[in-house]
């Protein structure tokens, strides 16, 4: 199948995608979706020379095709011209690339020495030094790692899992593994109590989204096929759906494999289902775990790919089941950390100015605390509103009377 | 998933069932398929600017009575005066209210307002900067106007708005000039003039130094006492606040025109109303589509009518949404809420049925510019006095449609497209109201959104 194909003869050149791109709001060099998307596509059919340097801007944050009204996945289309035609230069940028992109890679190095990683990539010195050599901007704070994995801790409870009737197997992604456990700890915690085991795929790689967003699409195809055909075992062995708590991974397994890496999940795409998806249907099927009342006010921040996904009905409606929680939900906007995008040097100005209106929005709202189902959007408004953001399901955890 | 009242659309129809819908105290969801048509408009309100026979309408009131005798199957004649009047009251106060002051002649005429072809169009509400001509256009007041064309910017031709202004002859004595500025922001972008829109302004005009630039500008070309014809290039969520300090640093008589898409002055009617939705504890299933329905025979009726009992959508997959009633607010075939096949019409999400089955070359005039405009445009679902459809004759009673997809109306011609969208969309939940079970714990206050 050849992905480029003509997808783009749905455009009708309305421009609708740039006026809710946020980088193109941000950054006025950015030609926008539409220019960088099916406008360039026809171009490119005609001769490579015509790839645009500037589509390395693009996020692939999906707004544009979620507002698109004439359903072109604007977004698919820059992400495989990206992956055909981009050039690897060989700089100190390839090298911070290849550092923030491969997350498991240095996820695996660093959870053993995690206390002492920590403690270099948070201090100012090595912050500036990291600032001049490989652009990564001294504004932000790496991602901490925990001390040994989610996995690591998984093989002693797996036994105790393997006692419930129903399971579920998990996609923990990079994220919960390396830099916070406690999410998948309390996603078990969460789905225990409403007796459900938890089962690991036997073996997992990073779903391949920075690596898609850097430019290591060869890697993150592989990445994929790996992946796929885990889970395809998971499910031919125990029928078991699969779940995610990121939002972005979710997005990854179920669109951007066939749609961008063009990797065939067919075989297991029914079977994916975003947490708050799973949890929602048990609850409204009458599988709902006891809940404290919690008195609290909280902010939900729907992340962009979340709401590509369409999916953020779900967790809203979660939220809303927990008794005492008055929920605030944001007009969504874009965060502008976009994955490892506002860690870079050159873009870091340009993420902050995207994520301008959500941080105003978040201090008005005058929460205990932010909820949002996606790492990076956690990190970039813990860094820029002082407000603890935390995973719905982490909140579902403290909600659970003991 | 369980809702009070579902609206299938996001223009401007369904935002206005969706609005209202929530300030009864209903829980209801919007799915919405990209963003709407609004991107395409004027962004001002029209309510009645003709007859269907072609004839002007000064004062919609004074006429109304007689339009509803006269054309008894028009949207409009079925909605009644009151609830019309009452809608489009109610309309401008949450937007006006939220931010968007909408205006409007004090005797209720319509005003006159110059395109971007340089003709002129009747209206009934529009924003603060449009500047509103009498339909009695000899009265009006204008000693000069002077046409901008911003430098670099294809989508609006300012020369040709003069052309056009010249040869209205209510104009004759008026000194019409144009003339070009630059926006040094826009014009030291390093890309494509071909590929620059509106928006890409819009965000250069967020610099306030621009702005103070762009004003010293204009108080060289204009004077106090001339209308200053510009394109509509401020928006991307902050545009009135931009034309307020343009007119407060030049103090100049602005009229902004709507350029080609994406139109700052719909943009900024569409991002107002989700606002509101959204902190008014709406649902917005944003880039859903709904695929389907499950429809039955409705249990509550003795005759042989229908309900829509759950819908389905692309996102949500198996997972359907069910609500006590629907409103349909899918908009025309622009939307693809109604589609053109090659020998029928059809609605793609129930096949509800149309209000016309004759053939193909009926659809058009192969005049395109014919003055008495083109008949698809009133083609649209067929709907009782209540504006539920039906399925092969049979009535779908907690359906409602609302807005461009229903037929019996020509909303260009007639000038009436966002007065019909808001009054029906409006109306279908004064109906549902009627239809809910709980009906008698709700109460509509006009104020409880604001």
């Amino acid at each position: 199948m050849d992905l480029v194909s003509t997808r783009f003869e749905k455009c009708i050149k309305c421009t609708i995608c740039t006026v809710y791109c946020p980088v193109a709001k941000a950054n006025p060099d950015y030609p926008g979706p539409k220019e960088s998307g099916p406008d360039g596509e026809r171009l490119r059919i005609k001769s490579p020379e015509y790839y645009d340097e500037a589509l390395k801007l693009c996020t692939n944050c999906k707004r544009c095709e979620t507002a698109c009204p004439s359903n072109v996945n604007v977004g698919d289309i820059i992400a495989v011209a990206r992956g055909k035609f981009e050039k690897k230069k060989l700089n100190p940028k390839l090298v911070r690339d290849y550092i923030l992109s491969h997350t498991d890679l240095f996820g695996s190095l660093s959870t053993p020495l995690a206390p002492l990683v920590n403690k270099i990539t948070d201090s100012p010195i090595i912050k500036t030094i990291m600032d001049k050599t490989v652009a990564i901007d001294k504004h932000k704070s790496l991602p901490k790692y925990a001390f040994g994995s989610f996995r690591n801790w998984y093989k002693k409870q797996a036994d105790t899992q393997m006692q419930f009737k129903r399971q579920v197997s998990y996609f923990h992604g990079c994220y919960v593994n390396y830099n916070n456990p406690q999410l998948g700890k309390d996603l078990i915690k969460v789905l225990n109590a409403m007796n459900i085991g938890v089962k690991l795929l036997k073996k997992e790689k990073c779903c391949g989204v920075p690596l898609i967003a850097n430019g290591f699409h060869d890697k993150a195809r592989k990445n994929a096929q790996f992946n796929v055909k885990h889970m395809t075992d998971a499910v031919e062995q125990f029928n078991t759906p699969i779940l995610s708590t990121s939002s972005t991974c979710a997005l990854t397994l179920k669109q951007e494999y066939p749609h961008v890496l063009n990797v065939d999940n067919s075989k297991i795409s029914s079977k994916l289902d975003f947490i708050t998806s799973f949890l929602l249907r048990e609850f409204m099927n009458g599988n709902m775990p006891t809940l404290k009342p919690v008195n609290k006010t909280i902010v939900y921040h729907t992340p962009c790919h979340l709401e590509r996904s369409g999916l953020a009905i779900f967790t809203i409606e979660l939220l809303r089941t927990i008794p005492g929680l008055k929920v605030i939900v944001l007009n969504s906007e874009c965060c502008g950390s976009a994955g490892t995008y506002g860690f870079k040097k050159e873009n870091y100005e340009v993420s902050m100015k995207i994520g301008q209106g959500l941080f105003e929005q978040i201090k008005q709202a005058n929460a205990d605390f932010a909820i949002t189902d996606c790492e990076t959007c956690k990190w970039q408004i813990e860094e820029n509103s002082d407000l603890e953001t935390i995973h719905p399901v982490t909140l579902l955890a403290q909600c659970l009377s003991d | 998933m369980k809702f009070d009242s579902i609206i299938i659309g996001g223009g401007i129809a369904g935002y206005t069932a969706g609005l209202r819908s929530l300030e009864a105290g209903l829980k209801t969801a919007i799915i919405s398929n990209g963003q709407s048509a609004l991107h395409f408009s004027s962004g001002s309100i029209d309510l009645l600017s003709h007859t269907p026979t072609g004839k002007a309408i000064r004062n919609p009131a004074a006429i109304f009575d007689k339009f509803t005798n006269e054309f008894p199957l028009h949207p409009y004649s079925k909605v009644g005066k009151q609830t019309v009047f009452e809608s489009l009251n109610w309309y401008k106060n949450i937007l006006t209210t939220a931010g968007i002051p909408l205006l409007q002649q004090e005797d209720g005429d319509n005003h006159l307002r110059i395109t971007p072809l340089g003709t002129l169009k009747s209206t009934w509400l529009s924003q603060p900067y449009i500047h509103q001509l009498p339909m009695r256009l000899n009265e009006h007041t204008i000693k000069r106007i002077v046409v901008v064309q911003i430098d670099d910017f294809r989508d609006f031709n300012a020369k040709m708005v003069t052309d056009n202004l010249v040869q209205i002859p209510e104009f004759e004595g008026v000194e019409i000039t144009h003339t070009s500025v630059a926006i040094d922001g826009f014009s030291g972008l390093k890309r494509n003039a071909c590929e620059l829109r509106s928006i890409d302004i819009a965000r250069i005009l967020t610099n306030e130094s621009e702005i103070k630039a762009l004003a010293t500008k204009l108080k060289t070309i204009a004077t106090q006492d001339d209308l200053v014809v510009i394109p509509a290039i401020t928006g991307n969520g902050k545009g009135l606040s931009v034309l307020n300090k343009l007119h407060a640093l030049t103090q100049l008589t602005f009229h902004e025109v709507p350029t080609m898409p994406p139109s700052m002055l719909g943009i900024r009617l569409e991002e107002t109303m989700i606002d509101l939705f959204i902190k008014a504890g709406g649902m917005l299933l944003k880039g859903d589509q709904v695929t389907h329905g499950d429809i039955a025979k409705d249990n509550n009726s003795s005759n042989d009518e229908l309900s829509l009992k759950r819908i389905y959508t692309r996102n949500l997959e198996s997972m359907p949404l069910t609500a006590d009633n629907y409103i349909f607010a899918s908009g025309s075939f622009f939307n693809k809420g109604l589609i053109a096949q090659h020998d029928k019409l059809q609605e793609p999400v129930f096949n509800l049925d149309m209000n016309s089955n004759q053939a193909r070359s009926t659809w058009y005039n192969p005049q395109f510019f014919a003055p008495n405009s083109q008949p698809f445009l009133s083609l649209g679902i067929k709907t009782n006095h209540n504006f539920n459809p039906m399925l092969a004759g049979k009535v779908i009673t907690n359906l409602f449609c609302a807005g461009s997809n229903l037929g019996g109306y020509d909303p260009i011609a007639e000038g009436c497209g966002s007065g019909v969208a808001i009054s029906t969309g409006y109306h279908a939940v004064n109906h549902l109201l009627q239809n809910t079970k709980h009906n008698q714990s709700q109460h509509l206050t006009s104020d409880s959104l604001v």
